[in-house]
């Protein structure tokens, strides 16, 4: 398996107010696959992407990631994995304001060990036009392309997406979907979609349920859909 | 009302800003509370003394006695109050003082002792019980505290015990001057005393001197009396008393201060307070996305500018009150700081006008509050909706897009952060220019003083005894260099101008700036360097001055300028020193010389020693530090927390790039190199404005000061201050960086980046 959680366990607050936001959960995930993670809020799914991008730490448990055990892994190290392996697109873009949309990407690009081509990644978000623009100069679908490209620019084997259509209407969300769908297939990258819409889930290749810290379900998608023809 | 809540809890999660805010806030109000208190009070204080016990107009001494019938006289005709005065000095030591006093105090001393006057002059009993009988005498507090000695104690003086029975202050020895040439305090050397009119008539006739002071009235044609005076009486020497170095030091320094308490300490406290309130707007600017959460929730423009205002009031509020409690027990111990070594002690209640308090409390909080309450509008008049997705409140400057530029993006990134946003940059510098400029000051101040006390026992001539003689002689002496010196004055000046007339003085070995060595021979006149700044001359220019006691006028060339920052001198011959005093041709009244002369105590006015002077002058210079070290010690604080404010805007305006960084995969050090390090120039740039700043206040401050003190002392700087200030410039810079670093460390990547929705 590309990913392998096991008994991942990780909690919040002390006392009458812990929470479990991980509890004993298992994930397998294929590689090169698309999987959607779905459940309601509160429901472990955004500590799940956080742990799997190496962004937090387990309390007890394993992840491993293309046979690397990332869940061991010390602060530097990780910070080595989230350079190279991983790329991530969160709801509310994240590009860092004073940086053009070409600098935006160009800043992962300066770091990564064999990235792509700019142009090409560009082009095939369809951002070249707006290359010398800030973000506060682009629309929100826009700005979540840019925020895609930034994340493939380095060619990562890990693409996780937190609520990526979140703050899109639907037209634009359809848009940026086609795009995640495009970059699975031109690069071969594994994506992670982490969602309330069950629509987006029609994407995937296997759709994962979360619930109180724990994956209640994951199932391979036999009626898997192309983006363009999701009903958001 | 629950929003209120807002307050402590963010107060709390900042708590590092707010404390230096509030103190900050506390170290400009004492520093203006503190200060402008001491002036006041010592101000008021002044002005009643001088009032109460009739400060003289000018003092004179005639070569023939002014009798009473005379004075009586001289009154009536030219509305005037004149008063025969008299005084004796009594020179003391102390053999191994060390033990008692301590080992800094001089074994040899003098107490000027006076007779009570009747009309001008008059002391005032600070402390104790008056004189009554002969054996009683009264001293100056300052006198007394240095050499330790208390109220009870005796003391002897010309083969009599006296008994200290209190402690009084004259206004014309205010700044007890022993010689009126001096300009250097030394309150552990000399002392006055009042003893019974019985006791000082019984005193030896040799030991004392006469002198006649005067108050002019509203109606005296000063020109006349003096001309009279001269004409009947042959005025030997006149000082009025804007000239008279004991009277005019005390009122100076009140001007001086109140020019600093006046001008420079609010423009510093402005300085102050109006940078912090740049920080706290941007602070707010940096709270857009939850303005924009309470204005959906319907809370009114009016509602939020005064939730946003009390952010601006709380730390302005404590920092007053936490500053004004400091400051009141702070007064008594600046004034003696600053009045310390200039002015005699008195018993001063140093309190603060209502203004002051007005002014040191109400700036912060206004400008806090008004800051905050503008910044709140000004967010606000940004689309809710934008203020929700965060892009509000913060206005993005694109116009630095270089486009067209084959630099890095990191370079473009770095010249965005700092010329695309300059206000930060200015604010960043102007924030360690604040107190890197005082600091500078007194280490400048402390580099030119040593200078000059090291410069002055030079110029002032190479010998080792200078005796002023009491009477006018002629008959050459042997072993000693004869001098001719008189006071002169020169009209729009107050000090003095002294003319010394010699021929060759192998003490003496002066130079004009160029290095060129004096030609003293008739008709030549050079004025040193201090002269020709006080009366305002140039090579080649003519100078006019007066002779002061025949008021008869000269006019010389000047030749050149001499190298001597110290004193206002003319130089010139013997023999034109002779015609300017009236005096016959080869006549003298000092002697310079490198040994001790053969001369009995009745024959000189005054003996200096210049080991003695160097020793003075060494003290005096400790004195200026111990003043200076208190403001060094401010200096510092005020830098430490200015950088961590600084800094901390710096990390918190760019923690939402520097967590995305992160969450890309960017190490620490990256990161420091991409985002942080390039305020790094900011600190070097504040550095060298202070430094330029810091010199050049001290230089209009020594310039300023050219009358006040008698002296120009010439701005010099050693590598030290400014060593001492980029290292702990740099430490406060690192320090602040290595802890708020720590708080970026400590964010959460997820959590700091939920709040970014550019």
């Amino acid at each position: 398996m590309f990913i392998q959680m096991k008994n991942a366990k990780k909690s919040y607050g002390k006392g009458e107010n812990i929470v479990h936001a991980l509890d004993d959960t298992e994930l397998a995930l294929e590689k090169g696959k698309i999987y959607t993670i779905l459940g309601p809020s509160g429901s472990g799914k955004s500590t799940l992407l956080n742990m799997l991008g190496g962004l937090d730490s387990l309390d007890s448990g394993s992840i491993s990631v293309d046979g690397k055990e990332i869940s061991k892994l010390k602060s530097g190290e990780l910070t080595h994995y989230r350079r190279a392996d991983v790329g991530f697109v969160f709801q509310f873009y994240n590009l860092i304001p004073d940086l053009t949309v070409k600098e935006n990407i160009q800043v992962v690009s300066d770091i990564a060990k064999n990235p792509l081509s700019l142009d090409e990644v560009m082009q095939a978000v369809d951002i070249e036009k707006y290359k010398d623009r800030f973000p506060n100069e682009l629309s929100g679908g826009q700005q979540q392309r840019v925020a895609i490209a930034r994340a493939i620019i380095k060619n990562p084997k890990l693409l996780l997406c937190d609520e990526l259509t979140g703050a899109l209407d639907s037209k634009t969300s359809k848009s940026v979907l086609e795009f995640v769908e495009k970059v699975n297939e031109k690069f071969g990258t594994t994506v992670a979609i982490i969602t309330h819409n069950e629509a987006i889930a029609n994407m995937a290749d296997g759709i994962i349920r979360i619930k109180d810290g724990k994956v209640i379900s994951n199932k391979i998608n036999e009626a898997k859909l192309p983006a363009k023809n999701l009903e958001l | 009302m629950t929003l209120n809540k807002r307050y402590i809890r963010n107060i709390k999660s900042n708590l590092s800003f707010y404390i230096c805010v509030i103190l900050l806030t506390a170290i400009a109000i004492i520093m203006y509370i503190a200060l402008s208190g001491a002036a006041t009070g010592e101000g008021d204080y002044l002005n009643g003394f001088y009032e109460r016990n009739n400060v003289e107009d000018a003092q004179l001494v005639t070569f023939k006695e002014i009798d009473a019938d005379a004075m009586e006289e001289l009154s009536e005709k030219y509305d005037v109050t004149i008063e025969n005065q008299s005084y004796a000095d009594f020179d003391l030591d102390e053999e191994g003082c060390d033990e008692r006093v301590g080992s800094d105090i001089e074994e040899n001393y003098t107490i000027r002792v006076f007779a009570p006057a009747d009309l001008i002059d008059t002391y005032e009993l600070i402390e104790g019980e008056d004189v009554k009988a002969d054996d009683e005498i009264l001293l100056t507090p300052r006198f007394m505290d240095v050499r330790k000695l208390e109220l009870g104690d005796t003391i002897d003086m010309g083969g009599k015990t006296y008994r200290i029975v209190g402690k009084m202050a004259r206004p014309d020895y205010l700044s007890p001057y022993k010689n009126i040439s001096d300009n250097m305090l030394v309150f552990d050397a000399f002392g006055c005393g009042v003893i019974s009119r019985e006791a000082f008539d019984r005193l030896d006739e040799s030991q004392k001197n006469s002198y006649y002071t005067v108050i002019y009235g509203d109606d005296t044609d000063e020109k006349a009396f003096r001309e009279e005076i001269h004409e009947k009486y042959y005025t030997l020497s006149y000082l009025a008393a804007d000239s008279n170095v004991r009277i005019k030091t005390p009122k100076n320094e009140m001007k001086s201060l109140a020019m600093y308490t006046g001008v420079i300490i609010p423009i510093i406290v402005l300085f102050v307070v109006l940078l912090i309130a740049v920080v706290l707007g941007r602070k707010i600017k940096s709270e857009s996305k939850q303005i924009g959460v309470l204005a959906a929730l319907g809370y009114g423009k009016g509602r939020l500018a005064f939730h946003y205002g009390i952010f601006g009031l709380i730390p302005g509020v404590i920092g007053a009150v936490i500053g004004v409690l400091v400051a009141i027990p702070c007064r008594d111990a600046v004034a003696e700081l600053v009045f310390g070594n200039k002015i005699e002690k008195l018993p001063v209640d140093y309190t603060s006008s209502a203004g002051s308090f007005i002014y040191a409390c109400l700036t912060p909080v206004i400008a806090y509050v008004l800051v905050s309450v503008v910044t709140a509008l000004r967010v606000l008049r940004f689309k809710t909706v934008d203020l929700l997705h965060g892009n509000g409140g913060i206005k993005r400057h694109n116009h630095m897009r270089m486009s067209k530029s084959n630099m890095k993006f990191t370079t473009k990134f770095k010249l965005r952060s700092l010329i695309g946003n300059w206000s930060r940059s200015l604010v960043v510098i102007l924030g360690i220019t604040v107190g890197g400029l005082m600091l500078i000051f007194c280490y400048v101040c402390i580099d030119s003083l040593e200078n000059y006390c090291n410069k002055s026992v030079n110029e002032v001539g190479s010998y080792e005894y200078e005796y002023f003689l009491s009477d006018i002689r002629t008959e050459p002496m042997d072993d000693a260099a004869e001098i001719m010196i008189g006071n002169f004055s020169v009209d729009g000046c107050v000090t003095n101008m002294v003319y010394m007339g010699m021929d060759d003085n192998p003490y003496m070995d002066l130079k004009t700036k160029d290095g060129e060595k004096l030609s003293l021979t008739e008709g030549r006149h050079y004025i040193s360097a201090m002269g020709a700044m006080l009366y305002d001359v140039k090579k080649g220019d003519t100078l006019t001055f007066y002779n002061q006691a025949t008021m008869d006028e000269y006019s010389v060339k000047i030749d050149d300028i001499v190298q001597n920052d110290c004193q206002s001198i003319l130089y010139g011959s013997w023999a034109e020193a002779c015609e300017f005093m009236g005096v016959p041709e080869k006549s003298y009244n000092a002697v310079m010389s490198d040994r001790q002369l053969d001369l009995k105590e009745s024959e000189y006015l005054t003996k200096v020693l210049k080991k003695a002077l160097a020793d003075q002058i060494g003290e005096v210079t400790i004195s200026m530090k111990m003043l200076l070290k208190p403001c060094i010690i401010f200096s510092v604080i005020i830098i430490v927390i200015s950088v961590y404010l600084m800094v901390n805007m710096l990390i918190n305006e760019n923690m939402t790039s520097i967590s995305m960084l992160k969450v890309l995969g960017y190490e620490d050090k990256e990161i420091n190199r991409i985002i942080i390090n390039v305020y790094h120039i900011l600190v070097p740039i504040g550095f060298l404005l202070s430094c330029i700043a810091g010199i050049g206040v001290c230089k209009a401050n020594f310039e300023a000061s050219v009358s006040a003190y008698n002296t120009y002392i010439e701005t010099v700087y050693s590598p030290a201050g400014f060593i001492k200030f980029a290292i702990i410039l740099v430490a406060s810079y690192v320090i602040s960086l290595l802890l708020l670093g720590r708080k970026v460390k400590r964010t959460d990547m997820v959590e700091s980046l939920k709040d970014n929705r550019e």
